[in-house]
């Protein structure tokens, strides 16, 4: 799900202790490759074996493949894909341009966190698919796949901006402090940059998340198109292959997008630790 | 000459442990103020949100709604309404179920998240295999999976663990992983100086110095686990709060659905609230760094 951050957050501290990547043999790519292959492999012949009885879920990689390549060719991917990604895209700006607007609140004036912070608690323990059927009946058009995808990114962004507002360097702010500067100087000129980090931690999580948000609002019922419209389609079908294509292709975008949001991060700032995960 | 003694032998006792207990009781007293006013702020936006989006009367229930719907309202045959007593029952019953499905998944998912960690740590090859993977699937739309899932392992308990599971495994195992990677390197090459089995090292210097990321998974899967319960009942059993989101639909009883809402949230809210306060009790006593920034 959604929320590692807070974690990434929690290790801050020691992050700068410890945790420098450590050589590794395998680069990830490769490694990762070859567990793709591996679990693939051992898919195709589960499929073939174990699961191999008419209705049950599992179809062999190949027919998924198949069925994803010509569903591809025949355009139905298109549109669908285009659409969950508009809904998603708008759920991410919104909720995440809130959650760092109001984390710098959140740091600058400690009063409106105490006032605040447990309504947003409360807005990452409201049960998402729960208040779909009402966002449903509520909003219109794309609102409420938005709405749901921008809920489900504001709290770990939230979490990720404050803890990089947080983790600034205590000298330069004693510094600026010293010479008679204002918090506003301190969060412009050290803390912003402090966040950098952290604040991207969260927005690579939220990337999946946001789509995850988009399709479950697309799976409550109120759109016509969209992946999640493609997926009830397709089980409704009996199309099995189809819907774990779909699966693997929301997977697979979630994952790129993960990588590419990461990648901006390590772009904006070089200076943070990597986070030696592979 | 007296006076010293009684002073050293009461006041030095006392007087810490008073201030200590009103600096408590003030701490106690701001923060349940501001809870009061999280409640009161949820309530007017609540309200509001109704009001400014003009949602039917039907569909939109306020505070005072649900209040009724849970407390005070007869039974009416004639406008096809229970007694409050009757909505409490069901509402409690499924709750009840939603509770035991979260709590099943929130096990399995961790305790199977700490297990595949830690054999990641001791077995770099199967790490540098699957870990990549691990973190593409985090990114898993699991809406998408669970009717495949209810498909290959049936309607009963076994699906809901294995959504459940899937829900909190992910985060759990890329947190842990993360956290049993950053022990200081000095520690590890100590050990391994000493000539320190791999298994001991992970016991005794490995695990402890993850405890932050293995209290930030168990209070972060909490909602987690609560959204794979809801999400297995929707779509596999057919049972519980999950089940309740789909039938509204057909019996258009939004003070039920509403009031299941408000339910779930709070028991999220209170079960994250406890994880929490444990987390900061423990980690304040073993790794007090790491509760810095946390807002």
């Amino acid at each position: 799900m959604s929320t590692e951050v807070e974690a990434l957050g929690l290790d801050a501290p020691s992050r700068k202790v410890g945790a420098q990547a450590r050589p590794d043999g395998v680069p990830p790519w490769l490694g990762g490759t070859i567990g793709a292959i591996l679990l693939a492999l051992v898919w195709e012949v589960l499929a073939l074996t174990v699961f191999h009885k008419v209705g049950s879920g599992v179809p062999t990689p190949t027919s998924v493949v198949t069925q994803f390549w010509s569903d591809l060719r025949s355009g139905l991917y298109g549109p669908n894909f285009i659409q969950t990604m508009k809904e998603a895209a708008t759920g991410f700006v919104d909720g995440n341009v809130l959650a760092i607007v109001l984390g710098i609140a959140f740091v600058q004036l400690p009063l409106i966190e105490k006032a605040l912070l447990r309504i947003a608690v409360a807005s990452y323990c409201l049960p998402i698919i729960a208040i779909g059927p009402i966002l449903t009946f509520v909003l219109h058009g794309d609102a409420p796949q938005s709405a749901l995808a921008g809920l489900v990114v504001f709290f770990p962004t939230l979490v990720g901006v404050c803890v990089g507002l947080r983790s600034a360097d205590r000298n330069s702010l004693d510094l600026i402090r010293a010479y008679g500067g204002s918090s506003w100087i301190q969060l412009t000129r050290v803390r912003l940059r402090a966040a950098l980090p952290s604040t991207f931690a969260g927005l690579q999580i939220a990337a999946p998340s946001a789509i995850l948000g988009a399709i479950i609002g697309e799976y409550l019922g109120a759109a016509n198109t969209g992946l999640g419209v493609m997926m009830i389609d397709a089980e409704g079908a009996l199309d099995i292959a189809r819907t774990w294509g779909i699966a693997l292709v929301c997977t697979a975008v979630a994952g790129i997008l993960y990588g590419l949001i990461g990648l901006i991060g390590r772009l904006v700032a070089p200076w943070a630790p990597r986070k030696g995960m592979t | 000459m007296e006076l010293p003694t009684l002073l050293q032998e009461e006041d030095v006792e006392v007087l810490p442990r008073r201030a200590i207990r009103s600096a408590l009781l003030k701490r106690i007293a701001s923060s349940l103020g501001f809870t009061l006013l999280s409640v009161v702020v949820v309530l007017v936006l609540w309200e509001g949100f109704i009001v400014l989006y003009h949602i039917q009367p039907m569909i939109a229930k306020n505070p005072l709604d649900v209040w009724r719907y849970m407390f005070t309202q007869h039974a009416n045959v004639a406008a096809d309404l229970r007694s409050a007593a009757g909505n409490r029952q069901i509402l409690f019953h499924n709750l009840k179920t939603t509770l035991r499905d979260a709590s099943i998944g929130y096990v399995a998912g961790i305790v199977l998240g700490l297990a595949v960690s830690c054999i990641f740590i001791l077995q770099r090859m199967v790490r540098q295999t699957f870990m990549p993977i691990a973190i593409v699937l985090r990114s898993m739309p699991l809406v998408a999976l669970a009717p495949l899932l209810t498909l290959i392992f049936g309607r009963g308990l076994l699906c809901v663990a294995v959504i459940g599971g899937i829900v909190c495994f992910f985060p759990a195992l890329i947190n842990i992983m993360y956290g049993l990677r950053s022990t200081p390197q000095a520690m590890l090459d100590l050990m391994s100086s000493y000539g320190v089995s791999k298994l001991k090292t992970l016991r005794t210097v490995i695990l402890p110095s993850a405890l932050p990321s293995i209290f930030a998974s168990l209070r972060i899967n909490v909602p987690a686990s609560m959204i794979g319960a809801l999400l297995a009942e929707w779509l596999a059993t057919g049972q519980g709060s999950g089940q309740e989101m789909l039938t509204v639909e057909n019996t258009f009883d939004f003070g039920e659905l509403w009031s299941a809402v408000v339910l779930v949230t709070l028991v999220t809210i209170i079960a994250y609230s406890i994880v929490s306060a444990i987390e900061v009790a423990v980690l304040s006593r073993y790794a007090p760094d790491a509760l810095g920034g946390r807002p």
